[in-house]
């Protein structure tokens, strides 16, 4: 008898995984400056898209800017799930390696150039990105990538990134250093629906990519001899997905800015609550941290509408309680 | 002790005020003392070198910052830097005998070690029209020229009670103030540009909220859809009129009222806002044929 409530609520469970983004979607198309009742939201959506003020809301602003938010929240949290594994590290998020120096430094240093057309800083971020993370790696790869390694030379990338923002930032106008400050506080009103299709195809290729490599996170984190000891290339397999990590980053960092917390939080949440495994853990921090995002996202353009506050601060008020409480009552699950 | 606290008091009374010295208070309460009207001044504010060069005190401007650039005779000014780190030491080579800085843009910490070193800085701190008519006529009698920056002042104020009666009864258009258009920066009901709006006869549409210049997005930009949309020209940024373009359902898009004024002519609370109030309101208002004198 109790075995059977217990295949209930699993069942209720997964159920309510599938709903968890509809809501999310729901919410985040029915928040904003624009206040929709659910009732009208259904009607434009059935309206479909259309010339007034309400419809381009809904269609050209609210929905590609939803999408975006699952896109970067799903990447992050994939990343970050991914970064905690191979290095074994619970404070490992997408931002620890240097990653989010070099696209910061990157975008800031576009900006201050002078270059803001809209698709020049991404691309600088994107770039920027990428350089620190080969720069990264090719210091690490002298140590054959040991854990240790890589860590210490991401944050010393990132140092050397920081140092340079904040001298770029100290010469540049008043007007530049806003646009860059906003920049790095994160913001998903930036991304045009263009890059948004793109951005997706790099995600989900990531993500099967990450998905394919489950087992052998799963031997990463049982220790790298043993890992050995089962047949496993631990330095290539931690390249691979360490690089896999590191672009996914890039592209969340070039979409929306420096979004903080989902990163490093999302993993652990889903961890505590579905376990270890990663096949497993992989789709449902995906989809867990494209939630998160979304909603954390509705929340930040509604709070103070018509203004919008930093969605960065919403991730952080948002999470860091919730994760305290799962850390006070699921205990050690890290 | 009893003996010591006397002792310092007696000391105290014993120590002479200099005959003829005049004792001020700035816009934040803080005291200054001077001994005669100051010879070398240091503006920190474009706003007050303006205002000191409108009433004839522009010859006794030592240095100024960077962003001062109206009279042309100021742009050759030496400069002190930025507002916010205009360099203590720079300041105390040109050996001023005030400094005159703003509560808005000078960090309360530069004004401290200025005072400590032993320079009389006055705070200035206009947020609104009649702030900076105050500021005028307090920079008049600091400066010891209250004749000129009283005329000033009046004659904004003359102009300011001309374009209100013309306006006595008019609609007021919903207007948008920006600040900046990436990102897209507004100015809220509690700023300078806000009380130009309602003095041209128009209606700020950005609600009170936790900041004074919040950033908006392209949402609540359509929820608004205001009737006219201010913007200044600012190298960097994107052209506004293209900027618009891409919310062609916008009604100001749709009216051609995207409205370029000066910058300096609405950010900043000196002589020149008279000219951004009627500049606006003659926009704002077509019908009424407002004149602008050049």
């Amino acid at each position: 008898m109790k075995v059977q409530s217990g295949a209930k609520t699993a069942w209720i469970r997964r159920a309510a995984l599938l709903l968890l983004p509809l809501a999310a979607l729901a919410w985040s198309l029915a928040a904003g400056s624009l206040e929709l009742s659910w009732s009208e939201l259904a009607a434009l959506l059935l309206q479909g898209p259309g010339d007034g003020i309400e419809q381009t809301i809904l269609w050209r602003i609210r929905l590609p800017r939803a999408l975006l938010a699952a896109l970067v929240g799903a990447a992050l949290s994939l990343s970050g799930t991914s970064f905690q594994a191979v290095l074994r590290n619970p404070l490992a998020d997408p931002y620890l390696l240097g990653v989010s120096g070099g696209a910061a430094l990157g975008a800031v240093a576009a900006i201050s150039l002078g270059f803001t057309a809209a698709l020049v800083p991404p691309l600088a971020a994107f770039i920027g990105a990428l350089t620190a993370l080969a720069l990264v790696y090719l210091v690490a790869r002298a140590h054959s990538c040991s854990t240790h390694t890589l860590i210490l030379s991401g944050v010393m990338v990132g140092s050397l990134a920081a140092a340079l923002l904040l001298f770029l930032l100290w010469r540049a106008p008043s007007d530049a250093t806003r646009q860059a400050v906003f920049w790095l506080a994160g913001n998903l009103s930036l991304a045009t629906p263009g890059w948004l299709a793109w951005g997706w195809i790099w995600v989900g290729s990531g993500f099967l990519l990450l998905w394919a490599c489950a087992p052998q996170l799963d031997l990463l984190t049982q220790g790298e001899e043993s890992a050995a000891d089962l047949g496993l290339n631990v330095a290539r397999t931690r390249l691979l997905v360490f690089t896999l990590a590191g672009a996914l980053t890039a592209c969340a960092v070039a979409l929306a800015g420096l979004v903080g917390f989902v990163g490093l939080v999302i993993p652990h949440i889903c961890r505590l609550l579905w376990g270890p495994g990663h096949r497993l853990l992989i789709p449902l921090s995906a989809l867990f941290g494209g939630c998160f995002l979304m909603i954390a996202d509705a929340i930040a353009r509604s709070v103070y509408a018509p203004a919008e506050i930093p969605v960065g601060v919403v991730t952080a008020l948002l999470g860091a309680p919730f994760f305290l409480y799962l850390l006070r009552h699921k205990g050690d699950g890290l | 002790m009893a003996r010591l606290l006397l002792f310092s008091l007696l000391l105290f009374l014993l120590v002479p005020c200099p005959a003829g010295s005049t004792e001020f208070t700035d816009a934040v309460g803080r005291r200054i003392e001077l001994d005669a009207p100051p010879q070398r001044i240091i503006s920190l504010a474009p706003a007050v070198t303006e205002t000191l060069y409108a009433i004839g005190l522009g010859a006794k401007i030592v240095a100024a910052t960077q962003y001062c650039t109206w009279p042309e005779e100021a742009r050759q000014l030496p400069r002190v830097g930025e507002y916010a780190d205009p360099g203590l030491e720079n300041i105390l080579l040109f050996r001023p005998d005030l400094v005159i800085a703003s509560a808005d843009m000078n960090r309360p910490a530069l004004v401290e070690r200025l005072t400590e070193l032993g320079i009389p800085v006055y705070v200035v701190y206009p947020r609104n029209i009649n702030d900076a008519l105050a500021t005028i006529r307090a920079l008049g009698e600091l400066g010891g020229n209250s004749t000129a920056a009283e005329k000033l002042a009046e004659d904004i104020e003359v102009r300011l009670a001309r374009l209100a009666a013309k306006l006595a009864g008019q609609n007021k258009p919903g207007v948008l103030g920006t600040v900046m258009l990436d990102p897209l920066t507004v100015a809220g009901p509690e700023t300078f540009v806000s009380d130009i709006i309602s003095r041209a006869g128009g209606r700020n549409l950005v609600p009170p909220g936790p900041s004074r210049y919040p950033a908006w997005n392209d949402e609540s930009l359509l929820t608004t859809d205001p009737d006219v949309i201010i913007v200044t020209n600012h190298p960097g940024q994107p052209d506004p009129t293209l900027y618009f373009k891409r919310w062609p359902q916008l009604r100001a898009v749709q009216a051609g009222r995207i409205i370029e004024i000066n910058a300096d002519w609405i950010h900043r609370p000196g002589p020149l806002m008279i000219l951004g109030i009627e500049t606006l309101a003659r926009a704002l208002h077509p019908e009424l044929d407002i004149e602008v004198p050049k």
